[in-house]
């Protein structure tokens, strides 16, 4: 299959999957806005439990779950169409409830529908038109752009499970020998895709801008009980698909290998040392790419810098693949080679690649903090009486701080699960985790490797658990200090 | 709703960059320790579950501290031999360990590798050695038909048999890299690469299920979606540890098996040229070769070695060992072959 074939079937795959998925984050986001004060908790863990399980343990367990289907690689399409479907509908949801409302009030639509007259101007072809671009395509496209994006990119599972995708070709044109040079140039083709979709989305949104006035206030809509049952059922499968299959593939084969895993220091000791590693990198990165995030897209920042942020959200924008072939090259080349086996080749791709999700997270968190609790919070922090000031401040740790540690946990998180800048990028002494976890599940299933794989998973959540009460102290006795830590 | 009482000396700012440079430098003080160890660097394409524990007894022996790089599934993109070239200007790697040994030959064509004969070196037979010292192989594996044997019989009239109609319950790997490709440079070498063409456009052309790897042959054989697969001796045996119902039959060319040696060289321009000549030595002694051949992947000592410590399995395969393909001199066939297939899978 050639590279363009390739590419056209990746573009087709990622069509589908974005139409279906804006289709189903747009019916699932009304679930969200109305359930989201009663059952919010378990609401939100079901929502984010696809997109937080790392790609590589979802791939692995499908990957073995569907080695019968070896002769039918319709269904195996199907099966990796819908994980990666399954994988990009939460960040859709979280678009949708996010996003501004139709620039389309209802009662507009609802004149427009009653209008029988044939002479009418709202009528007609041309006005049917701006209706349906105003009402449907303007709210739709941004976010099926996103979504396109994320199914485009995608690498780990289609490698697995051996799906055609330009991002598995052009690995399989490296492993043939195909110099930088001309692995770089393979890579024209999908980056114009890439950039073509952002040029659209950009011009979108500033057209979006510049009509301020067409903005309708939140409405909540009614759900039927019909449809919030098919919501919550197809939550429950994504997160049964998602999380919970590959979790019992990795939780069974733990149960039988957990002890001899601890008794073998060896293993054992390289395990945790390169948890470490994945660790630091996601660290570094992650609080380097929200620190990023906060300052180009901080509420009153001024435009200049906004503009210049979306650039830097390019790379990240255009995959890891692509950007870990673009820093191996620039790495290599004659003026900063002495930088390429350094930690810097990977904190610098990491970050990159971390900002444009954090650009997200942040777009997410900025609506969150803009309500009146905040305000009230930081008003009570301001406080001369010191013991209001530190309620105020804890309050404010409540309503602010504590979502932007998960915030950049999350990060971290996904940094930490990267494989295909760490194991291009990462110095050969300093690999991470996730590097060896793909490596041994090269070789097939067993019990140690579900071992191993619970120990690499455990260790990021429980450091996150165990640092949030340091953070937290930290947090407030910077803030109860100056007042100020605020981000916007 | 941004408002800033300035109240202390420490922003939100301040304390987020503080924390960023507390951590880069605690990276960067761990890295520059392990710089400082001086290791010796090795990339190593042979399976991480069983180098690993043959570089730590090595460290244990001679003291000499090893940073390992293993060959994945990911790094695939770059490959270690692909790797070792780009970085020829400023090599990072001291001794290149491969799994299969044609790749190390092309290596020495490219001029990046630097002799040794060592003891090592003379403790294997001719044929699975450069001659002037360039790269040495050691501990083998196989090249096999992998058979389900609730499924077929495993004797060489039924998987000839099968061969010759449809494939579509057959497993292959892609043969862009690996030992798949080495496979396919041995028959470029006994057939012709017209002859080769026309077997492999065949078998697409009847269905082969071509997978990414030999372990995905391995593992579609031994769930029983396929009855045959081309696989080597290492995923066999891996199968058979789980106790999937497989048996294995030498593939052989002209009556001659497909054996893959490992290979070890030193990488031209190493700083750690002693330490890297030790490591080569170890890697060749019979100490190494007997612990490969009792690993779970069960490699073929090629050296003399105590045939009374080999495990059974591995004893079968003994006689393969004096009529192995030669695989020194197809540095040629490999460029022609790998070109071949670059124009098949890379258009």
């Amino acid at each position: 299959m050639s590279l363009a074939t390739a590419c056209g079937v990746t573009v087709l795959r990622s069509l589908c999957i974005s139409i279906l998925g804006v289709l189903l984050s747009r019916h699932l986001s009304r679930l969200v806005e109305t359930g989201y004060s009663r059952r919010s908790v378990f609401l939100l863990i079901l929502i984010l439990a696809p997109l937080l399980v790392p790609e590589l343990i979802v791939g692995y367990a499908w990957w073995l779950i569907s080695l019968k289907l070896v002769h039918y690689p319709f269904l195996i399409e199907l099966i990796y169409s819908g994980l990666v479907l399954l994988k990009v509908v939460p960040v859709g949801m979280i678009c949708f409830c996010l996003s501004a409302p139709s620039a389309i009030s209802p009662e507009a639509d609802f004149i427009r529908k009653s209008v029988k007259s044939p002479s009418a101007q709202i009528i007609k072809a041309r006005a049917q038109w701006s209706f349906f671009l105003w009402k449907t395509v303007i709210r739709l496209f941004p976010v099926a752009a996103l979504l396109f994006l994320l199914a485009f990119q995608e690498f780990e599972m289609a490698s697995l499970l051996y799906r055609d995708s330009w991002t598995v070709w052009i690995f399989d044109a490296q492993a043939g020998g195909v110099p930088v040079t001309k692995t770089l140039a393979f890579l024209t083709g999908p980056f114009l895709v890439e950039l073509i979709l952002i040029a659209g989305v950009v011009m979108v949104l500033s057209r979006l801008q510049n009509r301020p006035a067409l903005n309708q206030p939140y409405q909540t809509k009614n759900v039927t009980r019909v449809s919030a049952f098919l919501s919550w059922g197809y939550l429950l499968a994504a997160f049964c698909i998602i999380g919970l299959v590959p979790f019992l593939f990795i939780g069974w084969g733990s149960m039988l290998a957990l002890g001899s895993l601890l008794q073998n220091q060896l293993q054992l000791k390289g395990t945790i040392q390169e948890c470490v590693w994945g660790l630091f990198y996601g660290t570094t990165s992650g609080i380097a790419a929200w620190g990023l995030a906060s300052f180009f897209f901080a509420s009153k920042q001024a435009h200049r810098f906004k503009v210049a942020g979306f650039i830097c959200c390019l790379p990240g924008l255009c995959g890891a693949l692509t950007l870990a072939l673009l820093i191996a090259s620039a790495f290599l080349s004659h003026y900063i080679y002495w930088l390429y086996d350094t930690p810097l080749a990977i904190f610098v791709a990491l970050v990159l690649f971390l900002f444009p999700r954090a650009v997200f997270l942040k777009l997410i968190l900025q609506t969150h903090s803009k309500n009146d609790a905040s305000y009230l919070a930081r008003l009570l922090s301001q406080s001369k009486n010191k013991v209001q000031a530190l309620k105020g401040d804890r309050l404010r740790w409540a309503v602010n701080g504590r979502m932007q540690y998960w915030a950049v946990v999350i990060l971290a998180f996904w940094a930490y699960w990267n494989v295909t800048l760490s194991s291009i990028l990462a110095p050969s002494q300093a690999q991470p985790s996730a590097v060896r976890l793909y490596n041994l599940m090269h070789y097939g299933q067993n019990s140690v490797l579900s071992a191993i794989t619970l120990l690499s998973l455990g260790i990021p959540v429980c450091v996150s658990l165990l640092l949030l009460p340091v953070v937290k102290k930290l947090w407030i006795l910077s803030s109860n200090r100056s007042g100020l830590t605020e981000t916007e | 709703m941004n408002q800033k009482s300035g109240r202390g000396l420490f922003s939100g700012w301040f304390i987020l960059a503080i924390v960023e440079a507390v951590a880069i430098v605690a990276v960067g003080l761990v890295f520059f320790y392990q710089q400082q160890s001086d290791a010796l660097v090795v990339y190593c394409a042979h399976d991480a579950v069983f180098s690993e524990e043959i570089l730590k007894a090595f460290e244990q022996k001679t003291g000499i501290k090893v940073e390992p790089r293993f060959d994945t599934e990911a790094t695939k993109s770059l490959g270690l031999t692909n790797l070792i070239l780009r970085e020829q200007d400023h090599p990072r790697c001291d001794v290149f360990w491969n799994n299969q040994a044609l790749g190390t030959a092309a290596l020495k064509k490219q001029g990046v590798l630097e002799a040794y004969q060592g003891d090592g070196y003379h403790r294997i037979p001719a044929e699975f050695k450069d001659p002037d010292g360039y790269w040495t192989g050691f501990a083998a594996r196989l090249r096999v038909y992998i058979t389900n044997v609730d499924k077929i019989q495993t004797s060489p009239e039924s998987i000839e048999q099968k061969l010759a109609g449809p494939l579509d319950h057959v497993a292959i790997a892609k043969p862009l890299y690996g030992t798949t490709l080495s496979h396919y440079t041995v028959l470029c070498d006994a057939w012709g690469l017209e002859r080769l063409k026309a077997w492999h456009h065949s078998l697409q052309e009847r269905g082969i299920q071509e997978t990414s790897g030999n372990a995905s042959v391995k593992n579609l054989v031994a769930s029983g979606a396929c009855e045959l697969g081309f696989t080597d001796t290492d995923d066999y045996f891996v199968a058979v540890d789980e106790s999937k119902p497989v048996a294995a039959l030498p593939i052989t060319v002209n009556e001659q098996a497909i054996l893959i040696p490992n290979s070890v060289a030193i990488i031209k321009g190493t700083q750690k040229r002693k330490q890297a000549e030790a490591l080569m030595d170890y890697l060749l002694s019979e100490e190494v070769e007997l612990k490969l051949a009792q690993s779970q992947s069960r490699q073929i000592p090629l050296g003399p070695v105590d045939w009374d410590q080999v495990p059974e399995a591995v004893k079968e395969y003994r006689p393969y060992v004096t009529k192995a393909y030669p695989l020194a001199n197809l540095v040629k066939q490999r460029e022609e072959t790998l070109a071949w297939l670059k124009s098949e899978y890379l258009k």
